[in-house]
């Protein structure tokens, strides 16, 4: 029976019916066939998923990113990386992937990071000569620290799903964070060496100290936050309504962006993305219960246990198949339907939940950034003006980068858990 | 007409679920400070910010619809012809619109079932606090009828994450 569920449910996603409705759906079909579950159970599910204090952080993450987004913080950051990095080679497409990576630190999203800083970095990099495609594919893949380094609202659903803590995954994607953004920069430098791209500019440490200080209060903020959950100040909940606030309130009364009309669409916006999220692990709670009471991911994992497989090679499956889904379903989908399926086959090979976590969202931010469905892809399109289909050659190189990058990191667990274990 | 009624139904929930999400982010501000700068806690914050979250979540299902923002898989039908975008989409509402009569009807049983039971922090009815799916839910068909009967574009990306 577990078989037709799936093959409703992807028939269901095929035809293009809402995430949402395609679980809720298939699973009430196979319920109603099967009787091994009330229906009435349907909407209590649904209720107590979204009725948890932890789950809270992602709203207040997403509604916390896109007030940065437009409190005029991208700027000041903007000018901060440039002062740092703006003398290498390939000088200003160093700065978009710094600037997104200080970006990443204040938000949770891929695409708010992509969009704050792109908006501003594609145009100035096309003025002095860099290729619009590759700006904007340099653009898409910075932003997917967005979602890397912490706060991250992947982290948070994971987490939530998975029945980890989120203060755990936020300190094992700081070192992985920086590493791929320094993975991104050495191929920047590789592409800059190749086309002869240098840079005018001259390292100034008075330059760096000065904006340094004008940005103090974007720079601040990170340490605010991960440094009030590292210390157990407060939970990562709180600490984000921190970040909605602090953000407010420099967006409004220090740089003066945050008007009542901006305020109005940036309200209206973070209603509806929560809502669309919402309902999706609304229903994939349902979903998610069926296939844990028919312990089909038990049977596949002590199936795969059985065949004594290293767990490099499992893993290794798992990641080329998180590549394939990541090409057609969103992140945060992905992460709410597949975590109960994947964490149970993991674990009975020995990778640790956190560290499969923070693995998972890497690999599923690579399809942030491969047709037909890369949101960053789309958005670094939008904001820098180019059709996405001019973007793929350019953004290859850096896709390619990232799946290396996730090999690593599972083979070197003491870059992410290692940090947790340090903390505890 | 039908198309003014949802207009106007859907400014309402904007607005209201808007003024929810303030009310989280204070109610949640306001249990930092009360913690850090009084040394008091209490727990009636942290469930009326769960339960606010809900009935966002259910309420603004509803207009979401509007924005085309509920998430789906578009690739595949993109390259169909009219007709064939035509029927999936009467068919894809027609699914949609299942499963949230599904929802009210086994959410109206929960709201009934749970009149008497009170939350432990507030002693609010449960009963009232489930309603947000039923509610959600008569929004949702609302929606997607308006859509279907105005041959609206349901790919209009105005909202982005």
């Amino acid at each position: 029976m577990s078989i037709l569920l799936f093959i409703i449910l992807l028939i269901l996603f095929i035809i293009n019916v809402p995430i949402t409705v395609a679980l809720g759906l298939s699973t009430v079909i196979i319920v109603l066939l099967t009787g091994s579950i009330e229906l009435s159970t349907l909407p209590h599910r649904m209720f107590t998923t979204l009725d948890s204090f932890p789950l809270l952080a992602a709203p207040f993450f997403i509604l916390a990113g896109k007030i940065m987004e437009h409190g005029g913080i991208s700027d000041k950051i903007i000018e901060f990386a440039s002062s740092l990095v703006g003398h290498l080679r390939g000088g200003l497409a160093h700065v978009s992937i710094v600037a997104c990576m200080f970006f990443a630190a204040l938000s949770g999203s891929a695409v708010a990071t992509t969009a704050a800083v792109g908006a501003l970095m594609i145009p100035s990099m096309v003025k002095v000569g860099y290729k619009r495609e590759f700006a904007a594919a340099v653009q898409a893949a910075g932003g997917t620290t967005g979602v890397i380094i912490p706060p991250s609202v992947p982290m948070v659903m994971f987490a939530v799903s998975a029945g980890v803590s989120v203060s755990d995954l936020f300190i094992a994607g700081i070192i992985p964070g920086i590493f791929i953004g320094l993975s991104l920069m050495l191929w920047v430098y590789i592409y800059s060496l190749k086309h002869n791209i240098k840079s005018n500019e001259k390292f100034n440490l008075k330059r760096t100290i000065n904006s340094g200080f004008s940005s103090l209060l974007a720079l601040l903020m990170p340490l605010i936050i991960l440094g009030g959950i590292y210390t157990g100040i407060f939970t990562p909940t709180e600490a984000s309504v921190i970040a909605v606030v602090y953000g407010f309130v420099i967006g409004k009364f220090v740089y003066k962006k945050i008007t009542l009309d901006i305020m109005k669409k940036i309200l209206l916006d973070t209603v509806v993305v929560v809502s669309t999220l919402s309902v999706i692990i609304a229903s994939a709670s349902f979903f998610g219960f069926y296939i844990t009471i028919e312990r089909l991911p038990h049977e596949i994992a002590t199936l795969i246990s059985e065949m004594n497989l290293h767990p490099f090679i499992v893993m290794m499956v798992i990641i080329l198949f998180l590549l394939v889904v990541g090409m057609f379903i969103d992140e945060i989908s992905a992460i709410i339907i597949l975590t109960p399926i994947l964490l149970p086959i993991v674990t009975a090979v020995g990778i640790d939940p956190v560290h499969f976590g923070l693995l998972m969202i890497i690999n599923l931010a690579i399809g942030l950034l491969t047709p037909p469905v890369g949101l960053s892809l789309f958005v670094a399109s939008k904001v820098g003006n180019i059709l996405p289909e001019e973007m793929i050659r350019p953004v290859i190189p850096f896709i390619i980068i990232m799946i290396l990058d996730v090999v690593l990191l599972y083979l070197l667990p003491q870059l992410s858990v290692g940090v947790v274990k340090l903390f505890s | 007409m039908y198309n003014k009624l949802v207009l106007s139904m859907n400014r309402y929930s904007k607005y209201f679920t808007m003024t929810l999400l303030i009310c989280m982010v204070l109610l949640v501000f306001l249990q930092i400070i009360m913690r850090e700068i009084l040394q008091y806690s209490f727990s009636l914050t942290e469930e009326v910010a769960r339960y606010m979250l809900v009935w966002v979540s259910f309420l603004a299902s509803g207009f979401a619809y509007q924005y085309g923002a509920h998430i789906s898989i578009e690739v595949f039908v993109k390259k169909l012809n009219p007709v064939g975008k035509q029927i999936i989409k009467i068919l894809v509402a027609t699914l949609a619109i299942a499963f949230a009569i599904i929802l009210i009807v086994t959410g109206m049983e929960l709201v009934l079932d749970n009149s008497m039971n009170k939350s432990p922090a507030l002693h609010l009815p449960m009963g009232i606090v489930y309603l947000a799916i039923p509610i959600g839910a008569l929004l949702q068909i609302i929606n997607i009828i308006d859509l279907l009967i105005y041959e609206k574009t349901m790919s209009q990306t105005e909202v982005s994450e």
